[in-house]
């Protein structure tokens, strides 16, 4: 659990390594497949998707699976496997979209507060801890209010929401690598703390922020399905598996395969990204020293 | 060890502060105000006129922060602007609600992860442990309110074994609270147990791994006898830390799961709470679960130093 | 020995108390958590029909939407129409023994005029004075002659509570009101439930057969009916139209009907700011075209089963005052396309805002698929609730689902909606002959003669289009065959009394 403060670890392996010993994970193989197969079948969407996902059949409503509606037909009557297909990249896009936003601004601030420490650190940190403290889907739920119900604005909300925990990673790591010698020796040489910063720090922090990205793109992908289902994702009439399924709630009696497909979808892609972060993290293990 | 507690209480008030004033800020930042949103049909400009006056939601931010965080000092969590009901007897009804859903997921959790994280560190790579860490991966990747949905699919809709949702007090009647709280229950603990499942294998491992135990084995002690007395209250330290931070997870993961059962407790309170802008709830539920939360985190730290005898010496 | 004896028999003597305090409550599942319990506050529904437990009413609407009396026995209206004069039931008294009399109808239409955050002022405002002419006899005078008070005071404005306990509790009566309906205020769990107990004192006492009524809070429409099917609750108001085949076929439920005068409709900001100068905004027949190019049969069936009333007014059928003269168009999209190229376009972008719940969403997005087919670009614009409303408010908004509960008398809806000064224009429509054809029917006391009235202003909305009327919705109550005496009012709301436990 103290991983991070066990070991001295001398001589830290460089990045490039770390992508080939992610290949010989088996999990993180299965899981990077998996998640390689949704992000072809978003690309290909209008290729594969047998219906237009937005045209309604008023005459064929709430239909049970059969031979033209392998996955059933919806409350308007539209195809729910060409719904799920194109929602693949509301699905996705929420889940890089709100790591991306959580990167670019939670990795700056830790090295920032990890590096310059003193009352800079004790700034972020503390915001970083009370934002922490209050439940992630509430303070989701506050800012997807705040910034109006759709997909982007709920990416950016998720994305806020988890920018504190890439701020206590990054400053820890950065705590971690600024003890060590090369460190010094770059601060000897008379080397600037931005260019030490990014081009010391940085990189070799890098491997265990790529570990949480993927893991927190699972939380992500989960935490879009819950804000749609909250009415707060995806405008309709695109479709997104977390407002598909805020739908299907409502017809869950008659029309239960309304609520079973899109489920299904959330839970592979979801696993697919544990799967890819928990092999990362095994990968990652010598880099930890233990 | 003291002084350690007194460090982290002396962090965990400030931080306090802090969480109070950024669900403050985060929530006038959200369009409309509750004036508008209890303004009901009639929404009569006088009224609502009015009802910002007398809220002094006109008066500036820091001034509204300042006699709120005023009235909370003197124990006064101030009035539903919806309700007219007073919040701190809100809370004192919702809380143990909650409590009880974070209790029994914790439970569900435990009687799931423990003995299945035991069993799958006993026999690294066998069927039983490779079924573990299946079920520990579905348990973080499926969404609680879509198993939510199932369960009631199932034993609602189909069988009519259990209750859709809704909540009967434990004191009214005991075996309904239990009828009602049993599949939220089990849908907040399976996430908790898939956690508590991989920590426990994984410290299990560690600790059989411990040259205490090869010592042990070589002397020829019962296998049993080692698991149990030994390798087990090893491995357990992480795991009572771990389950105890999970404990305020579960608190924050009632969100969606009180939502899709109809069950009156924090959750609820909260996202009803940010979607009528009744700021001073939200406020107030925020703050006991953010306090609750580090609470916890102490609580974690304290189990942490006493079964760690490196830690305590 | 002896004390597990007397144990088991506490214990079993429990258990029948247990089950006779059972056979005599009324649990009954709402939607919502109501907002304030003071009808000078009240604003939501289930507000209301707490109160159809807690507080009469001066008068009440019978179910084919008569004015019937409650608490006033009768009462007159001057020749002029400038004043009524009501004779009120004598010997009732508030749930805290307070009698009922012309002093307390005073001391109530005062308040609600008066307390700066009465939602009640504008159904009150042509009530310049209260006289207590006897202590069973009050009057109200007005400043000019305002038929559709009585239908007013059938809802909130009409509730009376106790002057002692208003008086007392101050800002905090909302937290346990005291009126004078057949049950009173026990206790409120908020998102829970709501508890009241019989008032023995109840002037009509003998016609309350259930000794308690809990109110529980239960938001989701297949949760409420499934504890309705389980036996954990006896009544679940507004069952969702998609779940009332499960109703019909279980045979210990029976499904109680009636038609509201609730009404779903589409505004189009025809004056107000920016987000008027749209196409729609600017040009009638663009609207008209709109309408043609929706089929609202459609949007029945598809977002609602087809159990509600697809319709092209604001007033439903079953009104009185509605108006046969202007039967809804059917479906004409060639017509559309038609009247599009009249105005000299072929493809029209409109954006719908409406709240994000599920029933407008599902509306809209049917509107926008119909729509499309005649040439309307349409965009949608969920917001949430609150979010909505400011939108809606300032009128920052192109076309919106507006959802009106609907008043007893046609007075309130279309002036609010119609009248220049109507409090929900908020699309700014205005027109001088329409606003004097209301003044007119608001005045005029001869029913025949108010309908003609009506009948006019009608054929001028329907033209001018600034609202698209869609559908009306329709009450479903669904109860366990146990619970007899049911009676369904346009309104939506439970009478307490006549109900009974039916074996």
């Amino acid at each position: 659990m103290s991983a991070v403060a066990t070991g001295a670890a001398p001589a830290r392996p460089r990045a490039a390594g770390f992508v080939v010993r992610v290949l010989h994970e088996p999990a993180a193989l299965v899981g990077g497949l998996i998640v390689l197969f949704f992000i072809a079948v978003a690309l290909a969407a209008p290729l594969i998707a047998p219906y237009d996902p937005n045209a309604s059949d008023w005459m064929a409503i709430r239909q049970a699976p059969d031979a033209a509606h392998w996955f059933g037909t919806d409350d308007l009557g539209r195809d729910i496997l060409s719904r799920i297909i194109y929602g693949t990249r509301a699905s996705l896009a929420a889940g890089i979209v709100a790591i991306v936003v959580a990167v670019l601004i939670g990795v700056p601030l830790g090295l920032l507060a990890g590096y310059a420490g003193g009352i800079v650190d004790v700034l972020i940190s503390r915001l970083a801890d009370a934002f922490l403290a209050m439940p992630f889907l509430v303070l989701a739920i506050a800012l997807a209010a705040f910034l109006g119900p759709s997909l982007q604005n709920a990416m950016v909300a998720i994305g806020l929401s988890a920018t504190p925990i890439f701020v206590r990673l990054a400053r820890g790591q950065t705590l971690v690598v600024c003890a060590e010698d090369y460190i010094a020796a770059a601060r000897s040489q008379g080397i600037g703390p931005v260019t030490i910063m990014l081009g010391h720090v940085l990189p070799n922090i890098l491997p265990p922020i790529v570990v949480q990205a993927s893991l927190t793109m699972a939380v992500a992908v989960l935490a879009e399905a819950s804000l749609a289902f909250l009415g707060l994702g995806q405008v309709p009439p695109d479709a997104s598996w977390g407002s598909m399924l805020d739908v299907a709630r409502q017809f869950l009696g008659e029309a239960p395969w309304m609520a079973i497909w899109p489920g299904a979808a959330i839970i592979v892609l979801v696993i697919g990204f544990n799967l890819l972060g928990d092999g990362c993290n095994d990968a990652l293990s010598p880099w930890r020293g233990d | 060890m003291v002084s350690l507690l007194l460090r982290r209480f002396a962090v965990a008030l400030p931080t306090l502060l802090l969480v109070s004033m950024l669900v403050f800020s985060l929530q006038k930042l959200l369009p409309g105000d509750p004036a508008l949103a209890l303004a009901g049909e009639e929404r009569s400009p006088e009224v609502i006129e009015y009802l910002r006056e007398h809220y002094r939601l006109n008066d500036p931010v820091p001034v509204q922060y300042a006699a709120w965080l005023g009235n909370l000092l003197q124990g006064d969590f101030g009035t539903s602007i919806r309700t007219r009901l007073p919040i701190g007897t809100m809370l004192i009804e919702k809380l143990p609600v909650t409590i009880e859903l974070a209790l029994l997921s914790m439970a569900v959790a435990l009687l799931i992860g423990l003995p299945f994280g035991i069993i799958a560190a006993l026999r690294p790579g066998s069927w039983l442990d490779y079924g573990a860490s299946v079920f520990s991966l579905a348990g973080l990747s499926i969404p609680h309110f879509w198993l939510g949905i199932m369960l009631i699919l199932l034993f609602s809709v189909h069988l009519g074994w259990l209750p859709a949702g809704g909540y009967v007090p434990f004191s009214e009647n005991p075996l309904a609270n239990l009828r009602g709280m049993a599949m939220p229950a089990l849908v907040l603990g399976t996430g908790a147990a898939a956690v508590i499942m991989r920590h426990t294998r994984s410290a299990m491992l560690q600790a059989l791994s411990q040259d205490f135990i090869r010592t042990a084995r070589a002397k020829g002690v019962e296998r049993r006898r080692i698991v149990l007395r030994h390798a087990l209250p090893n491995a357990l330290i992480p795991v009572v830390t771990l389950g105890t931070l999970q404990f305020g997870e579960l608190l924050a993961g009632a969100v969606l799961t009180e939502q899709v059962f109809s069950i009156p407790g924090f959750g609820k309170m909260i996202v009803d709470g940010v979607f009528s802008r009744d700021y001073a709830v939200v406020q107030a539920v925020v703050l006991c679960t953010a306090a609750i939360f580090l609470l916890m985190s102490l609580a974690a730290d304290l189990a942490y130093g006493l079964l760690n005898p490196r830690l305590r010496s | 020995m002896k004390t597990a004896r007397g144990f088991i028999i506490a214990v079993s003597a429990l258990a029948m108390t247990a089950l006779a305090a059972q056979a005599a409550t009324l649990k009954v599942g709402m939607q919502d958590d109501p907002d304030a319990l003071d009808p000078a506050l009240s604003g939501t529904y289930t507000g209301r029909f707490v109160f159809a437990s807690l507080c009469d009413k001066l008068v009440d609407i019978s179910p084919d939407l008569k004015i019937v009396p409650q608490l006033a026995e009768s009462w007159e209206w001057a020749p002029d129409g400038r004043s009524i004069t009501f004779s009120l039931r004598r010997g009732v008294t508030f749930h805290d023994g307070t009698p009922f009399d012309a002093e307390a109808v005073k001391f109530n239409i005062e308040r609600m005029k008066t307390m700066p955050d009465s939602k009640r002022k504008a159904e009150l405002a042509p009530v310049a004075s209260v006289e207590v002419v006897a202590a069973d006899k009050v009057r109200l005078a007005l400043s000019e002659p305002f038929v559709p008070l009585l239908a007013n005071l059938s809802d909130r404005a009409g509730m009376m509570v106790s002057p002692k306990a208003a008086k007392e509790k101050g800002a905090e009566f909302a937290a346990s009101p005291v009126c004078a309906g057949p049950y009173s205020f026990v206790e409120r769990k908020s998102r829970d439930l709501i508890r009241a107990k019989k008032y023995p004192g109840y002037w009509n006492a003998g016609r309350i057969g259930y000794d308690e009524v809990v109110y529980s809070i239960v938001p989701d429409s297949t949760v409420r009916l499934q504890r309705v099917r389980a036996g954990d609750l006896d009544l679940a108001e507004r069952v969702a139209p998609t779940d009332l085949k499960a109703v019909r076929e279980d045979a210990n439920l029976a499904l109680h009907a009636g038609q509201g005068v609730a009404v779903s409709h589409l505004m189009f900001n025809v004056g107000n700011g920016e987000k008027a100068k749209g196409p729609l905004g600017q040009n009638e027949t663009l609207r008209q075209a709109f309408e043609l190019a929706i089929d609202r049969n459609v949007i029945n069936r598809v977002a609602f089963n087809g159990e509600f009333l697809a319709d092209n007014q604001m007033i439903p059928p079953s009104n009185p005052f509605y108006s046969k003269a202007h039967p809804a168009p059917a479906r004409n999209v060639a017509k559309a396309k038609e009247l599009i190229g009249k105005a000299g376009m072929t493809r029209v972008p409109v954006e719908i805002t409406y709240e994000n719940a599920l029933a407008d969403g599902r509306v809209a997005q049917i509107i926008q698929s119909m729509a499309a087919e005649a040439g309307f670009e349409v965009k949608l614009q969920p917001l949430e609730t609150t979010s909505a409303i400011e939108r809606y408010l300032n009128g920052n908004f192109e076309a919106y689902i507006g959802n009106w509960s609907g008043r007893a008398d046609p007075d309130p809806t279309l002036v609010s909606f119609f009248a220049t000064t109507g409090s929900q224009n908020v699309n700014k429509f205005s027109s001088k002959e329409l606003d004097a054809l209301l003044m007119q029917a608001r005045a005029e006391a001869d029913e025949a003669k108010r309908k003609a009235l009506y009948e006019k202003a009608t054929g001028i909305y329907l033209t001018a289009l600034s609202s698209i009327p869609l559908y009306h919705p329709n009450w479903f109550f669904a109860a366990r065959k146990s619970v007899g005496g049911v009676v369904m009012y346009p309104d939506g709301l439970l009478r307490l009394d006549g109900l009974k436990p039916a074996n």
